[in-house]
């Protein structure tokens, strides 16, 4: 299926190629607004977070903000150590930014609207997005600089890290689909999403975005207390924003869209396929997806907004004896629940059953491994109690 | 409030009546040393013991060590230049187990200053050394890390808290300026009554 | 280099990592290259001295009454407490009394700015840890309250050379009463909302609890004062110890730690602020009328030939003033003990074995300004 306009305008063959370019244009279209509106949003949002207001003098109430920022950062001059690798240093950003783009490709915002429909379409975006890795890499490497290359370790051992809950998390999804389409998942979520089937993955897919990101509480290789900037140390101008603009607001905006529409129902819950408005179904499917997104965006602002960083050494015995043996857990139950092939309903109820109570424990598991002494404990009776006298 | 003396708790003696009396911790000194040569006289708000240079270390363990002392807190350790009376490096302490303090006071020659370190009875008078050594030039003998910490590294020789080394005069031309043509002053414009020549203050 | 054994023991190198003297953590221009093993820190060398200005050497040029000055601009975040160990040392020296009023309002404005230095504390903890902005904003506004106040009272937000010897320069506003219980009130709220942002968060605590242990012993050998020592254990304030001014007719707790680590320091710090309300509250109701300097005041001030270390308890420890006067309208030589100075001494003994991430939470936890250990 096409869009209605192009099928008018281009008639209904359309050269294969030019499909694919045009389709690819209205998404870097769209994405470059979304990245210019997701930045002035988390300044605005974490700003009252901070009892601040944001953004308030370019434009009204600050809108033209990321436009000005983007004028100021073409504008500056382009700096590299006369030491550092030059190739390596050129382009270590695009190797950042363009697997995060591709991950964009694959996803349906519409009704089997993608720009290109993969039957792997799941395993594809895991694969792409483990690229940016070698990105970090180079740029640590290429930097000539202790601090960098510092980052740019710590950071690829967060990433590789967390990859695996992140596929964990959409593995178990996919098993409970039959499909690595995602077309195909959001299809079989018609009348109950996959949150209520599987909320342990979606906590794992949540916290394993923050980590892939490196957001905080997980900005451990671009600390900004300490390695400022990580591996992107010596990065300015442009293409310093196209890693700390693009690729993380486009990435998280990719992810999100990626988690509404494998856990949240992406277009098609709760409408289903039901066609309200004949040809032009696809507004309320790309409102839903939309809205969808903003919501685990917006979680994952605020959750950024509010904790401390962990330490690397927090963080990595986070992953590996969290979240990781629970995935595993999560998708051998999945296994054999789906196996079994029992009936339509009792499969739901067994998923949910099943996927409950391990998020029980696992969250019973955080609460014994970061127990602290209780509050009486340690403080003592420095801080009596918490009102005000 | 009134400055009184903290430690002035025996009756003053009729025969000084200038002259405050010494607190009691000038007497625990004098019996913990007896073979020191020492002064004591009563500060403002500390007991003030002078003695040599050469004295200091065996002066200053004592002063940590002895029971009734029990100095366990280096507050503070400065240099002062006498020019004349030659340079002193000056000892604040304090004792966490009785509560009294001391004054200590070690002369030393102008030229040449040598002294022993006491960084090895309190690792606070590391940094307060290497600092007197900065301002002074007091060589302390037996210091781990004599470099400079707040001049700049390879500044070895130039002692700037000295009083031979004077700062440069504070030179007043603003306000020459000022007096002679407040017009040119920039914000005042004249005849708007604040356009009078500032007069010599008495202070 | 690579000589791996069966044991798998690697065969590393030692790295340097500087920080500083430019970065956004170190608190002003400090300097602290460690060497790391990996992730662990194995030695630290501190390096200051890029803030010295050389404020001993220009307050000996100065008389009296212009070296206060420099006593804001050494100490720029507890000014009053550091003006006042000035002005009583000259006191002392000079033999003045300053009446009752302005003593009562150098114990407030005194006690206000340590609230004010606290919170700066608070926010910038945070920071350090990366609570980046939440923590800062809820800080400044409550210190924002207290400049604001300052202002009023003293025509400047930062360097308020208010203080004088004998007194204080002129009287406070007419409304002083109701705008510092005012300021009190949003002081404890605001302590509140960071105590309940930061103190039972899970993650705040794993990253600071055990983390730059200074033992009761060590802190008392580097000679480390103030909440520092006080979270090591040592029940020792000089507003108790050795009163000055008129601390001996307020009543208030001192908070004692009994780790050590920088979650201590940071408590200490937060119920310091509750304390310092109490003693500001008991201090409006005791406040009288009357005059602000003595009615027999010189012109030039001469103090007396003689000597004295005045020390107060500053925010950040035990300020001492080592004044030493010849008669003359300058100083002989004005020594000022600084609290940072020897607090960070101890620096390097705290952080060696922990992580890289943690020597800047316990450099933060000492909460030093640099200007003051430069001076």
């Amino acid at each position: 299926m096409s869009l209605p306009f192009l099928w008018g305008v281009f008639g209904v063959n359309m050269n294969v190629w030019l499909d694919a370019f045009v389709r690819l244009q209205l998404v870097v279209v769209v994405m470059t607004v979304t990245v210019m509106g997701l930045i002035y949003l988390e300044r605005k949002f974490v700003g009252r977070l901070q009892m601040r207001l944001g953004p308030m003098r370019t434009g009204p109430f600050g809108t033209l903000q990321s436009i000005a920022d983007a004028l100021k950062l073409l504008t500056k001059e382009d700096l590299r150590p006369s030491t550092a690798d030059f190739w390596l240093f050129e382009i270590a950003p695009y190797v950042t930014f363009v697997p995060v783009f591709m991950t964009l490709l694959a996803l349906p915002f519409m009704d089997g609207w993608f720009v290109r429909d993969l039957q792997l379409g799941l395993f594809y975006i895991v694969a792409i997005s483990g690229v940016t890795v070698i990105g970090y890499l180079m740029a640590g490497w290429a930097s000539d600089n202790k601090y960098a290359l510092l980052g740019a370790v710590r950071s690829a051992a967060q990433l590789i890290s967390y990859e695996i809950p992140l596929i964990l998390g959409v593995l178990a999804v996919s098993i409970v689909a039959g499909s690595l389409n995602l077309n195909a998942i959001i299809l079989q979520q018609d009348t109950v999403p996959n949150l209520v089937l599987q909320p342990l993955p979606f906590i794992i897919l949540l916290t394993a975005i923050l980590a892939e990101l490196s957001r905080r509480p997980f900005d451990i290789p671009i600390g900004e207390s300490e390695l400022v900037g990580g591996p992107w140390v010596e990065y300015s101008g442009i293409r310093w924003s196209i890693i700390f603009a693009l690729t993380e607001y486009a990435g998280l905006w990719g992810f999100a869209v990626l988690g509404s529409l494998v856990f949240l129902g992406g277009w098609e819950w709760p409408f289903g396929t039901r066609s309200f408005w004949g040809d032009y179904d696809f507004v309320y499917q790309l409102f839903l997806v939309f809205t969808k997104s903003f919501f685990i965006i917006l979680t994952m602002m605020w959750i950024s907004a509010t904790f401390p960083r962990l330490r690397i050494d927090q963080l990595m015995s986070f992953c590996w004896k969290i979240l990781l043996p629970f995935g595993f857990f999560q998708v051998i139950i999945n296994g054999i629940v789906v196996t079994y092939k029992p009936s339509e309903e009792l499969r739901d109820v067994l998923l949910f059953l099943t996927s409950s109570a391990l998020l029980v424990a696992m969250s019973l598991a955080i609460y014994l491994a970061t127990r602290q002494p209780s509050r009486e404990e340690r403080v003592g009776k420095l801080l009596a109690s918490r009102s005000a006298q | 409030m009134s400055p009184d003396e903290k430690d002035d708790k025996p009756a003053e003696e009729t025969a000084e009546d200038a002259a405050p009396a010494i607190g009691p911790v000038a007497d625990l000194f004098k019996t913990a040393l007896p073979g020191v040569s020492l002064e004591a006289a009563q500060g403002a708000l500390d007991v003030l013991i002078t003695i040599d240079g050469k004295d200091a270390h065996q002066v200053l363990e004592t002063a940590k060590n002895d029971e009734a002392l029990a100095f366990d807190f280096l507050r503070n350790l400065s240099g002062v230049d006498y020019e004349d009376a030659g340079l002193e490096v000056v000892y604040h302490l304090y004792s966490y187990t009785h509560g009294h303090n001391v004054t200590v006071k070690a002369k030393l020659p102008s030229q040449d200053p040598r002294i022993q370190t006491v960084s090895d009875l309190w690792r606070a008078a590391d940094w307060h050394e290497r600092e007197a050594r900065d301002m002074f030039g007091i060589v302390f003998e037996g210091h781990p890390n004599l470099v400079p910490i707040l001049l700049p590294e390879d500044m070895l020789d130039h002692f700037p808290l000295r009083k031979d080394v004077p700062l440069a005069p504070l030179e007043e031309w603003q306000g020459e300026q000022l007096g002679e043509n407040m017009a040119n002053a920039g914000h005042i414009p004249p005849g708007s009554g604040f356009d009078v020549t500032p007069s010599a203050e008495g202070e | 280099m690579a000589d791996m054994t069966t044991e798998h023991e690697l065969d590393t190198i030692d790295v340097n990592v500087n920080i500083g003297p430019q970065h956004p953590a170190t608190h002003g221009v400090f300097r602290m290259v460690l060497v790391i093993d990996g992730e662990e820190v194995v030695d630290l060398v501190p390096h200051i001295g890029y803030m010295h200005r050389g404020a001993e050497k220009l307050s000996e040029n100065m008389d009296y009454r212009q070296a206060i000055g420099y006593q804001d601009r050494t100490e720029y975040l507890a000014q009053f407490n550091a003006e006042m160990c000035y002005v009583q040392a000259v006191e002392k020296l000079a033999g003045l009394v300053p009446p009752d009023r302005a003593q009562y309002i150098r114990v407030i404005l005194a006690e206000l700015n340590r609230i004010s230095s606290h919170f700066m504390f608070l926010g910038a903890f945070g920071t350090d840890l990366g609570v980046f902005g939440t923590a800062f904003t809820y800080a400044f506004r409550e210190r924002e309250n207290v400049l604001d106040l300052f202002e009023e009272v003293t025509g400047d937000r930062l360097m308020y050379a208010y203080f004088r010897p004998g007194g204080v320069a002129w009287d406070v506003p007419r409304d002083f009463k109701e705008r510092v219980e005012w300021v009190c009130e949003n002081a404890l709220v605001g302590a509140m909302d960071l105590d309940k942002l930061l103190t039972d968060n899970e993650i705040f605590i794993m990253r600071t609890r055990g983390i730059g242990i200074l033992n009761a012993q060590d802190a008392i050998d580097y000679g480390a004062t103030g909440p520092v020592l006080r979270a090591s254990g040592v029940q020792h304030d000089l507003r108790r110890a050795e009163p000055y001014s008129i601390y001996d007719r307020f009543d208030f707790e001192i908070p004692i730690g009994t780790n050590g680590d920088s979650y201590d320091r940071y408590l200490v710090r937060l119920a310091e602020i509750r304390e310092s309300v109490k003693i500001v509250r008991q201090a409006l109701a005791q406040m009288p009328e009357g005059p602000i300097l003595p009615e027999r005041m010189p012109r030039l001030l001469r103090p007396a030939a003689g000597e004295v270390y005045m020390r107060c308890e500053n925010p950040r420890g035990e300020y001492g003033i080592y004044l030493v006067s010849t008669g003359g309208t300058q100083p002989y030589r004005l020594r000022i003990r600084s609290s940072c100075f020897c607090n960070l001494s101890a620096l390097k003994h705290m952080t060696v074995g922990h992580y890289v991430a943690d020597a800047v939470t316990i450099l933060g936890s000492i909460d030093i300004v640099l200007c003051e250990v430069d001076r």
